[in-house]
C-alpha cells in the first residue's frame, strides 16, 4: 500500500523534473535568440562602418559645393548679412500709425529648373 | 499418563532453534549487528546531512551566480587600424573589410574547355568594372591558373553586380583595407597606410602605433570644414598666378591646434602612387622656405619687448645700406626716417635690419630660440624639417634675418611663433590633437602681454593702411603682415621666383585664429597689374579664407569703425610725409 506521502513526494519528484527541463530548454531557445541578435548586431555594426565611410565620402565639402552652386542659388553668408538679435528693431517699437508689413516669402532657391 | 507425555513441559527440551545453551553467542550477534546498523545508519544520515546543507546554500546563498551565457555581449568589429577623425567626427580614415574579386579560370573554362565562356565573363566584367582592359581580363581567365586576382578593392555594388552575372569560378576575398572618404582634402595631415596597414606618411606614420593599439577612433584638431575652404582658396591663387604651389595653416592661437593644414599640390591617399612624389611632399611642415618679410613680425616684437625701441621711435630709412657685397634696400621705398609702425606697414628692410642690429645678435638669436624657430619643431606628423639657420651668427646675418633673409624655417614654426606674437605672449605647442574644450593649455611666456598688444596694432596697420590691405575682410577684423621672399637658387637668390605669403591674425582686437598662405613662383597677372607679391597673390586668399571660415566658428563681424575698436588698435602714426619730421 503506497502512503499518501510518498506519492505527494512523487509528484514532486516529477514536478520539479518537468520544470528544470522546461528551463533548461527555454534557456537554450534564449541563448540561439541572443546568438542571432549578437549576429544581427556584429552586421550591422559593420554595415554601420561602411555607411559612416559612404556618408563621408557623400559629404566631401568640395562635392557638396559643386552640388550646391549646381542646384541652388547660395552662396557663402557675408558680414554685412548677420547683426546682432538687439540690432533688430522690436515690432511693437513701430509707430502705430504704420501698419506692419505683410509677411512676404523669401524664396532661397529658385524652383525646379529644367 | 501426563507424566508419559513425553512432551510436557517439564522435559522439554529445546532444539536447536531456541533459547538454550546457544542463547548467549545469538544474543552478541544480535548486538553487533544492530550496532552496525546504527553507524550505517549514522553515515548515511550525515550524509543527508551535508547534501541538504549543500543544497540550502547552492539555493539560498549562491543565487547570485547563474551560468553566464557564452557570447552574451555582441562582438565589436575587428579593426586593424583605429580610424581617424576630424574635431567634429567627420571620417577621415577608416579601414573596411572590402571584398577583392578572384578568378579561378579552370572553373570560369568549365570542363571541356570552353574560351567561349571566359570571353563572355570578360565582356560581362569590364561592362560592370569598366576601369579593366577587356583583353587583360580574358587572358586572365584563361591563364589556367586556380587563383588569380581581377580586381582589388570592390565597391559594394560593383560585388553585388557581379554576383548577380553568376559566372562560375569567380569568388571574392575580403581584405582589410584603409579607405580615406575625404580623398585629397587632408592628404598631406592624415598621411597614407601601405597594403600590409603600417603608416606610411603623415598621422598614419607619426602616430602608427597609437593607431594600431586603440579601437576609438582617433580625433584630429582639424576642421574638415575650415580645410576644405584653405584648400580651395590656396587651389584659386595657386590657379588665377599660375603658380608651381602653395601652403597654408590655420591655427587656434590660443591653444595651438592646427585647424587646417594645406600643402599644394597633394595627392589622394587612396592611391598616393598615382601621383607625383613632389606632390607627397609637406610644404607646411617639411618645407623650410626664406620667409621674407613676413619675419618683420618677430623683429619688431624683439625690439618692443627688449624696449630697445618704443612704438613712436624710429629709425632713418632714406637709404640703402652697403655691407661689403650686399645692399639693402626698400621695395615700398620712403625714403625718409620711419618710426617702428612705418617700418612694419611699408615693411621697410632698412628699417628692420637697424632695428635688428639694434637689439642686437645674441638677444635676437635668444629671443628666436625662444619662439622655437631655430630648431625643429615636435609635431605629430614625422615630415618635420629642422629650420636652417646661419653659423656664425655675423652681424650681416643678424641684419638679414631682421627681415626674413638668411634662415629657412617652416610655415608650421611661423604659425606657432607668430600665434604667441599675438595671443599675449604665450607659446604652445602645435598640435594636430583635439584638445578637450575650455582646459587651459600649458604654455611658456616668451614676451610680455604688452608687447603683444602692440603688435596687435601693428598687424592691424599693415591691412588698414600698408602691404596687406587686400587682406581685409571687412567686419572680421584681420591683422598681419606681407612677405615675398626671393627663393634660392643654388648659391643665389632668383629674382624672378617669388614665395609670396601673408600671414593673418582674426579678429585682432581679440585673437582667436592665425591664417597663413604662401603661394610658391606665382606670376603676375592682369588683376595684380603685373605684382606677384605677398599683398597681391597671398592677401586676397586670406581674406577669402576668414570671410568664408568665420561665420563657422563662430565669429561674430563687427563695426571695424565703431570707436571702441578704433581706439583699441589706434597707432600712432606722423603727419604726412612732405613736412619736416622731428626725429628723436
Amino acid at each position: 500500500m503506497i502512503r499518501p506521502g510518498t506519492i505527494a513526494w512523487l509528484l514532486l519528484v516529477f514536478a520539479v523534473g518537468y520544470a528544470m527541463f522546461q528551463v533548461k530548454f527555454q534557456v537554450m531557445q534564449e541563448e540561439e535568440i541572443l546568438a542571432r541578435l549578437n549576429k544581427d548586431i556584429a552586421e550591422n555594426r559593420d554595415q554601420l562602418r561602411k555607411l559612416d565611410a559612404e556618408w563621408s565620402y557623400l559629404s566631401q565639402p568640395a562635392r557638396l559645393k559643386r552640388l550646391a552652386s549646381r542646384y541652388l542659388d547660395l552662396s557663402p553668408i557675408g558680414a554685412t548679412q548677420i547683426v546682432e538679435l538687439d540690432a533688430v528693431p522690436e515690432r511693437g517699437a513701430a509707430p502705430p500709425a504704420q501698419p506692419t508689413p505683410e509677411p512676404r516669402i523669401v524664396r532661397l532657391a529658385k524652383p525646379s529648373r529644367p | 499418563m501426563i507424566e508419559t507425555n513425553p512432551c510436557r513441559p517439564r522435559h522439554f527440551k529445546p532444539g536447536p532453534c531456541g533459547p538454550g545453551p546457544q542463547e548467549e553467542p545469538a544474543r552478541l550477534l544480535l548486538e553487533t549487528s544492530q550496532t552496525r546498523l546504527i553507524i550505517t545508519g549514522m553515515l548515511i544520515l550525515l550524509a543527508f546531512v551535508v547534501i541538504s546543507l549543500r543544497l540550502v546554500e547552492v539555493a539560498g546563498f549562491k543565487a547570485g551566480d547563474p551560468r553566464q551565457a557564452r557570447n552574451l555581449s555582441a562582438p565589436h568589429v575587428e579593426v586593424s587600424r583605429a580610424d581617424i577623425r576630424d574635431r567634429s567626427g567627420v571620417l577621415l580614415a577608416t579601414s573596411l573589410p572590402t571584398p577583392s574579386l578572384y578568378a579561378n579560370s579552370k572553373d570560369v573554362l568549365g570542363n571541356p574547355k570552353d574560351p567561349q565562356r571566359a570571353r563572355d565573363a570578360a565582356r560581362k566584367l569590364v561592362r560592370i568594372l569598366p576601369d579593366l582592359n577587356e583583353d587583360e581580363v580574358y587572358a586572365k581567365l584563361t591563364s589556367d591558373k586556380s587563383f588569380i586576382w581581377i580586381k582589388r578593392r570592390l565597391t559594394p555594388r560593383q560585388q553585388d553586380a557581379i554576383n548577380r552575372l553568376g559566372i562560375p569560378g569567380l569568388d571574392f576575398q575580403e581584405e582589410d583595407m584603409r579607405l580615406y572618404p575625404q580623398a585629397n582634402t587632408a592628404a598631406h595631415v592624415v598621411g597614407y597606410a601601405g597594403i600590409d596597414n603600417r603608416g606610411l606618411a603623415g598621422i598614419e606614420r607619426g602616430l602608427d602605433d597609437v593607431l594600431r593599439s586603440r579601437r576609438q577612433p582617433l580625433d584630429l584638431s582639424l576642421d574638415l570644414r575650415i580645410q576644405a575652404i584653405l584648400h580651395d582658396e590656396i587651389a584659386r591663387q595657386i590657379g588665377d598666378f599660375k603658380a608651381e604651389g602653395g601652403s597654408g595653416i590655420v591655427m587656434d592661437v590660443n591653444t595651438g591646434e592646427v585647424l587646417a593644414l594645406v600643402s599644394l599640390p597633394d595627392f589622394d591617399p587612396n592611391d598616393p602612387g598615382a601621383s607625383p612624389k613632389e606632390n607627397l611632399f609637406n610644404r607646411v611642415t617639411l618645407g623650410t622656405y626664406e620667409i621674407g618679410s613676413v619675419f618683420k613680425i618677430f623683429t619688431a616684437a624683439m625690439a618692443l619687448d627688449a624696449h630697445v625701441v618704443s612704438m613712436t621711435g624710429g629709425y632713418d630709412a632714406t637709404d640703402p645700406i652697403k655691407i661689403g657685397r650686399f645692399t639693402i634696400h626698400d621695395d615700398h621705398a620712403q625714403r625718409r626716417w620711419l618710426t617702428v609702425p612705418e617700418i612694419f606697414m611699408y615693411s621697410s628692410n632698412i628699417g628692420a635690419a637697424k632695428m635688428a642690429l639694434d637689439v642686437g645678435g645674441d638677444r635676437q638669436q635668444d629671443f628666436l630660440a625662444r619662439l622655437g624657430l631655430l630648431k625643429a619643431p615636435s609635431f605629430e606628423v614625422p615630415e618635420i624639417a629642422a629650420p636652417l639657420v646661419p653659423s656664425p651668427w655675423r652681424p650681416i646675418n643678424t641684419m638679414t634675418i631682421g627681415f626674413g633673409h638668411g634662415i629657412s624655417v617652416s610655415p608650421l614654426q611661423i604659425a606657432t611663433a607668430v600665434s604667441a606674437v599675438v595671443n599675449g605672449g604665450m607659446l604652445h605647442r602645435a598640435t594636430l590633437m583635439k584638445l578637450p574644450p575650455g582646459e587651459p593649455v600649458a604654455g611658456q611666456r616668451v614676451l610680455s602681454n604688452a608687447t603683444s598688444i602692440e603688435m596687435r596694432k601693428l598687424f592691424r596697420l599693415v591691412v588698414e593702411k600698408g602691404t596687406g590691405k587686400l587682406a581685409a575682410a571687412p567686419g572680421y577684423l584681420v591683422g598681419g603682415k606681407t612677405g615675398t621672399a626671393e627663393k634660392v637658387e643654388g648659391r643665389r637668390y632668383d629674382t624672378h621666383a617669388l614665395i609670396s605669403s601673408f600671414a593673418g591674425v582674426f579678429p585682432i582686437n581679440d585673437p582667436r585664429y592665425f591664417v597663413m598662405i604662401s603661394i610658391d613662383q606665382p606670376h603676375g597677372n592682369a588683376k595684380s597689374s603685373g605684382f606677384a607679391t605677398g599683398g597681391w597673390v597671398a592677401a586676397p586668399g586670406v581674406a577669402r579664407t576668414v570671410e568664408r571660415m568665420a561665420s563657422l566658428v563662430g565669429i561674430q563681424p563687427v563695426d571695424e569703425d565703431s570707436p571702441e575698436i578704433r581706439r583699441s588698435l589706434m597707432v600712432a602714426l606722423p603727419a604726412p610725409p612732405g613736412r619736416k619730421i622731428a626725429s628723436n
